[in-house]
């Protein structure tokens, strides 16, 4: 059995609105196994993002409830003061590649500077050896040098992006948080990207959470699945499991609406509207879309329910 | 395209812009046809008192008079060039104002005597720069303060209590607060002067002198920063906010850096082009805005010439005026879009 | 996260009555819009005509406070006592082909304080030469003092005791049987009503002031039985809710009028001007490149021009009415800050799917602009909308301060500027001065918070909490 890496064990992350406390992580339990790479998939606005703000403790003014267990390398982040939290962990230990990196650098200093921060901060390298390391972590990505001189305005997209991977990667960190990283480039340099976290992934042995709403995008780096609905996880296993013989009916209905290139496949949908995150359904909270609810899905949230490799959050598969 | 393009464009458009407010300033200065009627009338009666002097006006008879005076009177306004007609009297004073030669009151005159304008108003001009220019910074520095703690204090009561207060006290504007001020802190409070530059008959000694003026000084500059504070820490506070939120500070959040880096490299940094700018246009414009707060508090600057210049309708003084304010203005204007253009690295491809 | 704000404009105003802000601005605002309307029943329908005529104001003090100082100071500040023809008593008698008619009146004084001025009036109707008056004022104390003994013709005569000196005889020579010498400054409205003249002729009021009841005495001597309309006002010192000023007029008045110029000014410019700019910004935007870079460079040149400056030289030059001004205002703020909001809003509208599809079934793109772009814009320049009015009513009052606004109509600013002209400042008139800023700063408060209201609901920052 592999060590995991990271533990979340009843994470909650909410924030205060006017409408009341938006529920973004709402008790979420995963893992990461060492040297694997998880996928975190669901729509757009089920809390991917904010589970991963909530990991690095990347919190914004409105913050309700934090809470829970976040155990990485045998350590409690939870237990961490912010200066610790700050200095020890974020970047040298976790770092995060953000969704969009057309917004994550900074407009009015140069890449390299910002590259190279991390370095001079964290580890208290010179400018000039920390350029050196810049200049070798941008060649790892397959950018050329004079990137380093440029401002983000002068790059293009993919080239940004490759850029602000080659600054996660710069600390060697244990465990990399991917946000989304090639939603908003074109297909192409997409699969690019991914050919060069595949092979970062061999050559580094690092780790990977990887958020995506893009199913058909997940499945190309990932070894591990975790399907994130209204908050909540839903079901989580090995890649394997998830695709060919997916459990969870949220998770059956978004494999099956993944279109295919060669088979014939009868597009599903999933009817109904994502859930509210300030009032959620009573019970599960997939109940009200769910072919299969029963009587007690509308009164009880399911846990987490060990099926062979797979952990389902469904009453289907026992657990009462 | 690079900074050179980029300059030349500005500044070719400046240009036409600064040209053409000259011009307006020109042809509303003096198509009334106020300022000629009056030049007239003034030369009219200069001729007639002078002759009338003359004793040997007297002896003439009545034929020779009258010929005498319209001939006087003739040379004169050919000698102003009245007689030449309206059009083409309005370029030559276009092209001298633009030239910035700005020749000579047509009544008012300096202190020393001088009618020559330009010594009119660089006379009066450094009392207004120490009036505004310093309140507009002062008012700056303390606006743009405020406007940082709100930012990290957003949504709290003190920030959307100062909020209203500061849109409130910005709407106002400076004379208003000046008559109020003068009211309670110079007749009933007298703790300042309620106007003027220097206390009658001003003291001799330079250092009495400097305080006599700082004196003077307190209240408008009080009144002008009340006026102005509120603007600065408004927009501060909104621009600040808006940065705070933008991506690259959660990235710099998550790269670990400390907050004292995050605040100047991720956020004051990307802010500051537009505040900058905001401070330097602010202390030019002040310059144009400064006539009534001049004239409540008597303050002798320009701002009180130009109401002065108008009162007499002494056109050439307005027109000086506005050409040096306008060459002010486009000056200041073009070296804040460089400055802009080197603070903010996306500017000089997006224009 | 959160809720998405609310795009029509009648959500809008909904939203913002609900916030309390949004209420304590409709509430400030409604009690302007009351006074504007309550105007009619209060006020004469000429009244603009008689602001600017100043003989019309003559039976009012001169610079009186307000009637309610005297609830603060403690003091019974005296009120203006109009002994009108009505208020006169008739005896005539007949004496050998002579008449004498007499007019007698009298009134209380129990006021803490000197009266401010005096005045004697009389109307006659004389055919024939001119008949001889006298006029008696009687303190309580017995004393009689004999005003003015001389001819009148038919007509009106005023006599300005407080301010002529020949009517001030009598006066210095009463002082000088009081006290032996005669007073430098002799104010009759202070000597005749105090216990004891002292030479200079101003003594402290209060302990001084002589109350009881006051005799005036018309003595008409005619040779014909004539008819005459006496009149006597012992001028006050406070009047009305807001005093009057130099000219004597009721403050009140001015300020209740200067409220529905002021709003519909303010108003009517802002909108005016925000409508404009947002048409041009969004045009600019909306027809392509060419256009758009016409615009910026319009914006750019009217951005350099300084806008009082011009606005004063051609308020001096040509004469302006409240309604030109108005015309040039706009004019001078075609481009501004609601334009560059309305071009960043078009340009993002222009990539939307359904302008796409409007294009494609072929609406004409100036119907595309006016139907579907510049509504989704206005809301955004609600806020700016609402912050504008304070900004012009202060512009309209900027240049009425100066005097050179619209000369009838009796604005706020105006009512400031004679206020400093007359150097209210200096003297401590404080009520011509405070009062109509008082008024200017209530409805900028309103706008304001208004504005925050409105900036509230359509600027998501605002709205999270």
């Amino acid at each position: 059995m592999m060590k995991k890496i990271l533990v979340t064990e009843d994470l909650v992350l909410y924030y205060r609105t006017s409408r009341g406390p938006v529920r973004a992580v709402d008790h979420v339990n995963l893992w990461v196994e060492d040297g694997s790479s998880l996928a975190v998939v669901g729509e757009s606005g089920c809390g991917k993002s904010s589970m991963a703000y909530a990991i690095l403790r990347i919190l914004p003014r409105n913050v309700h409830s934090y809470s829970g267990k976040i155990i990485f390398d045998g350590v409690n982040l939870m237990d961490l003061t912010d200066e610790e939290m700050r200095s020890k962990i974020r970047w040298r230990k976790i770092s995060m590649v953000f969704q969009g990196a057309m917004n994550t650098l900074n407009p009015v200093i140069k890449v390299g500077d910002q590259i190279i921060e991390p370095l001079l901060i964290h580890a208290g390298y010179k400018k000039e050896e920390a350029l050196r390391e810049a200049r070798e972590a941008v060649k790892n990505v397959g950018l050329p040098e004079y990137v380093l001189d440029r401002y983000p305005h002068e790059l293009s997209g993919g080239m940004k992006q490759r850029a602000v991977i080659a600054m996660a990667l710069l600390m060697k960190p244990r465990l990399v948080i991917l946000d989304e990283p090639t939603s908003a480039l074109d297909v192409l340099t997409q699969a690019n990207i991914m050919n060069l976290l595949k092979d970062l992934k061999e050559k580094e042995r690092l780790s990977y959470i990887f958020i995506t709403h893009d199913l058909a995008l997940a499945s190309e780096l990932a070894d591990y699945v975790a399907v994130m609905y209204a908050g909540k996880i839903a079901e989580i296993g090995s890649a394997e499991t998830i695709y060919k013989n997916p459990r969870h009916p949220y998770t059956q209905k978004l494999i099956g609406s993944v279109p295919t290139l060669r088979s014939e496949k009868v597009l599903e949908f999933i009817p109904g509207a994502p859930p509210d995150l300030v009032n959620p359904p009573e019970g599960c909270r997939f109940h009200l879309r769910c072919p299969f609810a029963k009587d007690i899905c509308k009164r009880r949230e399911p846990p987490l329910i060990k099926v062979d490799n797979d952990h389902v959050a469904c009453w289907l598969y026992g657990g009462e | 395209m690079g900074m050179a393009t980029f300059i030349a464009k500005r500044a070719l458009i400046l240009t036409l812009t600064l040209m053409f407010s000259v011009y307006m300033t020109v042809v509303i200065a003096n198509f009334g046809g106020y300022v000629d009627k009056l030049l007239r009338d003034q030369i009219t009666f200069d001729v007639t008192t002078a002759l009338s002097r003359d004793p040997n006006f007297a002896k003439l008879s009545q034929e020779e008079r009258q010929k005498l005076i319209e001939q006087r009177i003739e040379a004169k306004i050919r000698a102003a060039g009245l007689d030449k007609p309206f059009l083409e009297r309005s370029l030559i004073q276009f092209t001298q104002a633009l030239t910035l030669n700005l020749g000579r009151a047509a009544f008012l005159r300096s202190s020393s005597g001088s009618k020559a304008i330009a010594d009119i108003i660089m006379e009066r001009l450094p009392r207004t720069v120490l009036l505004f220019t310093l309140g507009t910074i002062m008012a700056a520095g303390i606006g743009i303060f405020l406007g940082l703690v709100q930012a990290r204090k957003a949504l709290s009561k003190f920030d959307r209590i100062m909020i209203v207060l500061e849109i409130f006290t910005y709407v106002q504007p400076a004379w208003f607060y000046g008559i109020l001020f003068i009211l309670i802190f110079a007749f009933y409070l007298r703790i300042f002067p309620s106007g003027g530059m220097v206390s009658i008959p001003a003291p001799t000694e330079p250092v009495a002198y400097f305080l006599d003026v700082l004196y003077h000084l307190a209240l408008p500059l009080i009144t002008w920063i009340f006026a102005s504070f509120g603007y600065w820490a408004y927009t501060t506070r909104n621009i600040v906010l808006q940065t705070m939120e933008e991506d690259f500070v959660t990235a710099a959040r998550a790269k670990g850096l400390p907050e004292r880096i995050i605040l100047w490299r991720y956020v004051l940094r990307p802010s500051s082009p537009p505040i900058i700018t905001g401070v330097a246009f602010a202390i030019v414009f002040s310059w144009t805005g400064a006539i009534i707060t001049e004239t409540v508090f008597n303050w002798p600057g320009i701002g009180l010439l130009f109401w002065e210049a108008i009162a007499a309708l002494d056109a050439p003084v307005i027109i000086g005026l506005t050409v040096i304010l306008a060459y002010l203005i486009v000056l200041t204007v073009l070296a804040l879009d460089i400055i802009y253009g080197i603070l903010d690295p996306r500017l000089r491809v997006m224009r | 996260m959160g809720t998405p704000p609310p795009t029509g404009i009648k959500q809008i105003l909904k939203e913002a009555l609900k916030t309390k802000t949004g209420m304590a601005a409709v509430i400030i605002l409604g009690m302007m819009i009351l006074m504007s309307a309550s105007i009619p029943f209060y006020s004469p329908v000429n009244f603009v005509k008689r602001w600017n005529d100043l003989k019309s104001w003559y039976e009012y003090p001169s610079l009186a406070a307000p009637v309610w100082v005297k609830w603060f100071t403690g003091t019974n500040l005296p009120e203006t006592i109009d002994l009108t023809s009505k208020h006169f008593r008739v005896t005539e008698e007949e004496i050998s082909g002579h008449y004498i008619t007499t007019y007698t009146a009298y009134f209380r004084y129990t006021y803490d304080d000197y009266p401010s001025e005096l005045k004697a009036l009389i109307k006659t109707d004389i055919k024939g030469k001119p008949v001889r008056l006298n006029i008696i004022f009687i303190r309580p104390d017995g004393e009689e003092i004999n005003l003015f003994n001389g001819l009148v013709s038919s007509g009106q005569t005023t006599f300005d005791i407080s301010l002529d000196p020949k009517l001030q005889k009598n006066i210095a020579r009463f002082v000088y049987e009081k006290t032996g010498t005669v007073p430098e400054v002799i104010r009759p409205e202070i000597i005749l009503f105090s216990k004891s003249p002292s030479k200079y002729g101003n003594e402290a009021a209060s302990s001084n002031v002589l109350r009881g009841r006051y005799i005036v005495k018309f003595q008409v001597l005619s040779d014909k039985k004539i008819s005459a309309e006496p009149r006597f006002i012992v001028y006050g010192k406070v009047y009305g809710f807001a005093g009057t000023d130099l000219y004597r007029r009721d403050l009140w008045l001015g300020i209740l009028w200067g409220a529905p110029v002021a709003l519909a000014f303010g108003t009517v410019a802002a909108i005016a001007t925000a409508l404009l700019q947002v048409i041009i910004g969004a045009a600019g935007a909306w027809f392509g490149p060419k256009w758009d870079e016409l615009v910026q460079r319009i914006a750019d040149f009217f951005l350099i021009i300084p806008v009082l400056p011009i606005l004063i030289l051609i308020s001096v030059i040509y004469k302006v009415t409240i309604w030109s001004l108005l015309g040039w205002v706009i004019v001078f703020s075609v481009v501004g800050v609601s334009s560059k909001i309305a071009r960043s809003i078009t340009f993002q509208i222009r990539e939307e799917q359904y302008i796409e599809a409007a294009k494609t079934y072929g609406a004409s793109k100036t119907r595309m602009l006016f139907y579907y772009v510049i509504p989704r814009i206005m809301p955004f320049t609600f806020a700016l909308v609402a912050l504008n009015v304070p900004t012009y009513i202060f512009l309209e009052a900027s240049l009425s301060f100066l005097g050179l606004g619209d000369p009838e109509l009796p604005t706020w600013g105006r009512i400031l500027g004679d206020a400093y002209s007359a150097g209210a400042l200096y003297q401590g008139y404080w009520w011509w001065v405070i009062l109509p800023a008082l008024m200017i700063m209530l409805v900028s408060l309103g706008f304001t918070l208004l504005s925050y209201a409105f900036d509230k609901i359509v600027n998501p920052r605002l709205r999270e909490e």
